[in-house]
């Protein structure tokens, strides 16, 4: 029996909607009982600070969910505050000067103490949104070298290197290049004397400014203090001697739902403050960035140290991979692969069935008043040339992070290809018959049911696969703002340089796409209007 | 039912291009009426403001002696059958499917119907009904055509060059097809052509258009014996002199 429902257009989407409404919303909101949200940025310290604190919460019980390589400070902070997100590791030298964006007196800036009071103060004051005590380690700016390069131009301190500074090329990471506690401070404060004006400055991405410096494409690369590669490429790090770069000791930022809402989460949390060593961190970290070894297990064995009384509730290791190939690779993360290509599918398939629902009618619609068309079509190609990256962070201040920006953003990107498909295909659909059509009596829904719709339908198929493609491209830039996906080992291997974690999620990536496109020809096939499907020739078969 | 067709000093323009100067035509009930002149003449503008496809600015279209805007648009041209010069079928449709186009919109498909229909214009519903129009011929897509104008039963028919596209052997049997069709059906009708020698073939009275006006109306042996005008005339000359060159020296 069929209800009067079940033939509604609308209940064709009923499992859409269904996995919108399951997918979308991973809480923007203070929800209790849900699990703790644990995020990180995406570098490799980050990331190893973000899984010690969710495996810490898990070993209390408490149910965590890891949301890792948030694009950058202010997306990570930005869902902080909102409670998107609960926890996530941060300095408070970046908190002092990327976030509040206050100035200390010198005697304050310099204390390491001071900061970190003042910031948990601001913090508390202005976001409700609270620092646990510090982990017990400071991981500065650290400007370096090659030691050749040090040698030859007697470098020792940030003074020396504004000497020579017209004589090397330097590569920042973006991040750097933009922050007042990078490169606009360091130049201020180093900028006597003809100052620190370097020979060229180029924007590096943090995964690859260790090679670069390395094989000589730049001479000066920003790193931070811990980071495991200074000691592999026997680089030097020049002394800040005039004492620029504020105390970054690291410490877990709380979000104000878990501050108010979750002690339990709290007492765990704050059983790692003052047990990181810096020594202990560039161990660690030197094992995830040089040696490769999986963050979880880094994670696990500096836990076991810390919190030795209760290893035994802290989980397995993981299947060591260090070793391995892609393909072992791939198949030692086939679980995780399978999830993400899983989460990948479902934002494609949901942002390019509402991108449909919408820009179908849209394409008509236009069709109908085709003064509009150009100028609305215009507007929606212009959202294609907006990069990805920068589309999904006009997202975070409208809708958060996770799921629903990067669906919006998904969307967005879809519906230029499907609208232009359906306005031409239904625009320039057979004259002849639409006009014979009309002239014998057939309503305008009628005729677009039975001639335009089904003459149109392979340009707007066309659309449609090319908004697939385009779609399952673009979100693997979701991962940025923590809406996961095959993004994700992508987002994370960039940024510990690590080409099989690139790899293991770009590969399944292609192969969505290749399917994706395949499975949609199919659907072309079935949809193709019969005088086009027919394998014969089109000419006359007989006279008459 | 049987429409009369009338039209009184229509006006329409294009822009600032007139199409229809004032024309005055009126096609009786059961009658059949050509149109003839060039590309420009007016002559399709004053057969689509039969079915309401053109709404001219100026005049009054008549349809069984009332105004055809006192009905929708959508049920005049359900009883007014059309067409055009390239068929227009939906190709993505079977002959079958396309000649029951007008039942289907009215919202009562009618299987028998159809096959009444293409075995009125002489062709076979078992071997063409379940064909492609890429499959057919040029003439046997314009008799597909005319059979898809009259399955409904309609009161008139609007016939827009259909002829136009065909060579010369098939354009003389699918004219052949209309003639025996209408006069079975004994249904109105209005074709437009270029050719006044088809004119004169198929319909009863000649309407010769000129520039959005009408030159003359009459029989074509009144067009040949009184010519109102030197385009009428002229006309005329050029159909009878492509007729004498056929004819043994």
């Amino acid at each position: 029996m069929t209800s009067r429902f079940d033939r509604h257009p609308l209940a064709r989407w009923w499992p859409l909607l269904l996995l919108l409404g399951a997918t979308a919303p991973t809480a923007l909101h203070a929800q209790s009982g849900r699990p703790v949200v644990v995020a990180s940025k995406p570098f490799g310290e980050s990331y190893l600070l973000a899984e010690m604190f969710a495996q810490t919460l898990e070993s209390r019980g408490i149910a965590v969910t890891r949301r890792a390589g948030l694009g950058a400070t202010e997306v990570a902070f930005s869902a902080l505050r909102s409670s998107a997100i609960d926890v996530y590791p941060e300095y408070t030298g970046t908190g002092l000067i990327a976030i509040l964006r206050d100035t200390l007196p010198d005697s304050l800036a310099r204390d390491a103490g001071a900061v970190y009071a003042h910031v948990a103060r601001a913090f508390q004051e202005r976001y409700d949104a609270r620092w646990l005590p510090p982990l017990g380690f400071e991981n500065t700016y650290a400007i370096a070298v090659r030691r050749e390069t040090a040698e030859r131009h007697g470098l020792r301190t940030l003074t020396d290197l504004a000497r020579a500074s017209g004589q090397l090329a330097a590569g920042f990471t973006a991040d750097f290049i933009g922050r007042p506690d990078g490169l606009p401070g360091l130049e201020r404060a180093y900028g006597g004397n003809g100052g620190m004006r370097f020979r060229s400055t180029s924007p590096l991405s943090p995964a690859l400014k260790y090679q670069a410096l390395a094989s000589g494409s730049v001479d000066v690369i920003d790193g931070y203090s811990t980071d495991g590669l200074i000691a592999r490429y026997d680089l030097v790090t020049l002394v800040d001697d005039r004492r620029f770069f504020p105390p970054y000791e690291a410490a877990a930022l709380v979000s104000p739902r878990l501050a108010n809402e979750r002690p339990d989460a709290i007492a765990a949390l704050t059983l790692l403050s003052g047990r990181l060593g810096v020594e202990r961190m560039r161990m660690l970290n030197r094992r995830v960035e040089v040696e490769r070894e999986d963050v979880s297990n880094v994670a696990r064995d500096a836990l076991r140290d810390i919190l030795a009384t209760d290893s035994a509730t802290i989980g397995a290791r993981a299947e060591e991979t260090a070793a391995s190939g892609v393909v072992d690779f791939l198949r030692a993360r086939r679980a995780a692969v399978a999830r993400q290509t899983l989460r990948h599918l479902l934002l494609v398939i949901a942002a390019l069935s509402a991108a449909i629902v919408v820009a179908v009618p849209l394409g008509l619609a236009l069709e109908r008043a085709r003064r509009a068309a150009e100028g609305t079509i215009g507007v929606l190609g212009a959202v294609e040339t907006i990069p990805s990256i920068a589309l999904l962070a006009f997202m975070i201040p409208l809708f958060g992070i996770g799921v629903v920006p990067a669906l919006v953003a998904l969307w967005l990107y879809a519906l230029y290809p499907i609208a232009r498909g359906t306005y031409s295909g239904v625009r320039d659909a057979d004259p002849d018959a639409v006009e014979a059509a009309e002239a014998l009596g057939t309503t305008p829904a009628q005729r677009l049911l039975w001639v335009r719709l089904p003459l149109a339908a392979p340009v707007i198929m066309a659309g449609v696969r090319t908004a697939a493609v385009i779609t399952v491209g673009a979100a693997t830039l979701a991962a940025f703002i923590g809406a996961g996906g095959l993004g994700e080992p992508i987002v994370e291997g960039l940024s510990l340089a690590d080409t099989r974690l690139i790899l293991s999620g770009a590969i399944p990536a292609a192969m969505l796409a290749l399917l994706v496109d395949r499975l949609l020809a199919v659907v072309e096939r079935l949809i193709m209007p019969a005088h086009l499907r027919a394998p014969h020739s089109r000419g006359p078969s007989s006279a008459t | 039912m049987t429409l009369a067709l009338e039209a009184r000093d229509l006006r329409h323009a294009f822009g600032d291009v007139v199409a229809l100067d004032g024309v005055s035509v009126n096609v009786p009930a059961g009658g059949a009426v050509a149109i003839v002149g060039e590309s420009g003449s007016g002559k399709t503008t004053l057969l689509r403001c039969f079915n309401r496809m053109v709404e001219p600015r100026d005049g009054d279209v008549l349809v069984d002696g009332a105004s055809a805007r006192s009905r929708s648009a959508i049920d005049l041209r359900q009883q007014i059958g059309y067409v055009q010069q390239h068929g227009g079928l939906l190709p993505h449709w079977t002959v079958a499917r396309n000649v029951g186009l007008v039942l289907r919109a009215m919202g009562r498909p009618d299987q028998a119907a159809v096959a009444r229909a293409l075995d009125l214009v002489g062709l076979s519903p078992d071997a063409l009904g379940g064909r492609y129009p890429w499959e057919l011929s040029g003439g046997q897509r314009q008799r597909v055509a005319l059979a898809r104008a009259i399955a409904a039963g309609p009161g008139a028919l609007l016939l827009d060059e259909p002829f136009g596209a065909l060579d010369a052997i098939t354009r003389g049997e699918v004219q052949e097809a209309f003639i025996a069709a209408r006069r079975r059906l004994g249904v109105t009708m209005l074709l437009i052509t270029h050719d006044l020698a088809e004119a004169a073939r198929v319909a009863d009275e000649i309407v010769v258009m000129r520039a959005g006006r009408v030159e003359q109306r009459g029989s074509m042996a009144v067009l040949r014996d009184s010519p109102a005008t030197d385009y009428v005339r002229e006309l005329v000359r050029s159909a009878l002199a492509q007729a004498r060159a056929l004819e043994p020296a």
